[in-house]
């Protein structure tokens, strides 16, 4: 009885170990996983953020980005090709507007093909603007590019859910 | 020493049950019923935001009914749950307008089909101007109770059928 009991807790400590490494084996959608949670990480402001720190986050963002990224806005049937420095520009002004803001992925999926991915997902902003609180939604979809090993988005739209 | 054991009553056994492996497997059923009817039947959600007071206000709870509209269509005046990417973050919104109707709004009021509209769920004032405009096929035209904010502010449009995930339970 006693060996029994121990067969089953050596089994389940092997189904366990299995899990945990199948949950941590590296795979390129778990990488790009990654790439978009840095932009919950980075797009995220504490109250207390500095300029200096500002700047850097809106650079570590724009090295999410290729050069040129295609930007769609659905809603107001606006698109182009903006450079690098074009987005820190953007970055910066957008992070600026907040005196504090909270960026959040929801509903994610990733569709890859090769060295090319599609991702579909909610982003949902929470924060502060001019002492009053904010929150803003938004459904992108982005397609991302393989690049020296680096997964980078080199398209994005933000959907038009609703449309006036 | 089974003589020595009471009896349990049927509320000490609801209550405090033992742990045995019919109790578990009650359990577990119990809990993927639960997971069942609040991912696919009852979806909770809290409401954040105020672009639908004085009906459902900031901080409230509602469950969206997701067979609502399974054998029915969406009906002006309907509260709708709005899908973006998923079912995790939805939009809260009455319907205003259907496919074909005009609708438009003079001085905060409501036009559909150039008819005025009343509106008993708006309180507050308003003062918003939209010029008419002709709702697509396969879509309807949805705003948000609370008026009172500037026009440009309101997120509020014409959205696909295909986005509405249900109705509001209450």
């Amino acid at each position: 009885m006693v060996v029994g009991k121990m067969q089953i807790g050596l089994l389940g400590l092997v189904l366990g170990l299995l899990a945990v490494a199948f949950w941590l084996w590296p795979n390129e959608e778990r990488a790009i996983g990654r790439q978009l949670a840095k932009i919950e990480e980075l797009g995220s402001k504490a109250a207390t953020e500095s300029a200096l720190e500002a700047a850097l986050k809106a650079r570590q963002l724009t090295d999410l980005f290729t050069d040129p990224c295609r930007v769609e806005v659905a809603a107001h049937h606006l698109a182009g090709d903006l450079s690098k420095q074009q987005i820190r520009e953007q970055l910066l002004v957008i992070r600026g507007l907040y005196q504090r803001a909270t960026v959040r992925w929801y509903d994610l999926t990733i569709k890859r093909q090769g060295s090319k991915a599609q991702v579909r997902g909610t982003l949902r902003l929470q924060g502060e603007w001019q002492d009053k609180p904010v929150a803003d939604v938004q459904e992108v979809a982005a397609e991302l590019t393989k690049i020296d090993g680096t997964w980078q988005i080199c398209a994005v739209t933000l959907v038009a859910v609703l449309e006036r | 020493m089974e003589a020595t054991r009471k009896k349990r009553t049927r509320l000490q056994r609801f209550f405090l049950p033992e742990l045995n492996r019919r109790f578990i497997f009650r359990l577990l059923a119990v809990s993927a019923v639960v997971v069942l009817i609040c991912t696919q039947v009852l979806l909770p959600f809290r409401i954040q935001g105020q672009s639908m007071e004085p009906t459902y206000k900031d901080g409230g709870f509602l469950l969206s009914w997701r067979g609502r509209y399974l054998w029915s269509e969406p009906q002006r005046g309907d509260v709708v749950a709005i899908r973006f990417a998923g079912n995790r973050v939805v939009l809260l919104k009455r319907v205003v307008a259907l496919a074909g109707d005009t609708v438009s709004f003079r001085n905060g009021a409501l036009f559909v089909n150039n008819a005025w509209v009343e509106e008993p769920y708006v309180r507050g004032p308003s003062d918003w101007n939209l010029a008419p405009r002709l709702v697509a096929p396969g879509k309807l035209y949805v705003v948000g109770d609370n008026r009172s904010v500037p026009i440009f502010q309101h997120d509020m449009g014409q959205v696909d059928r295909d986005r509405i995930i249900g109705g509001v339970l209450w």
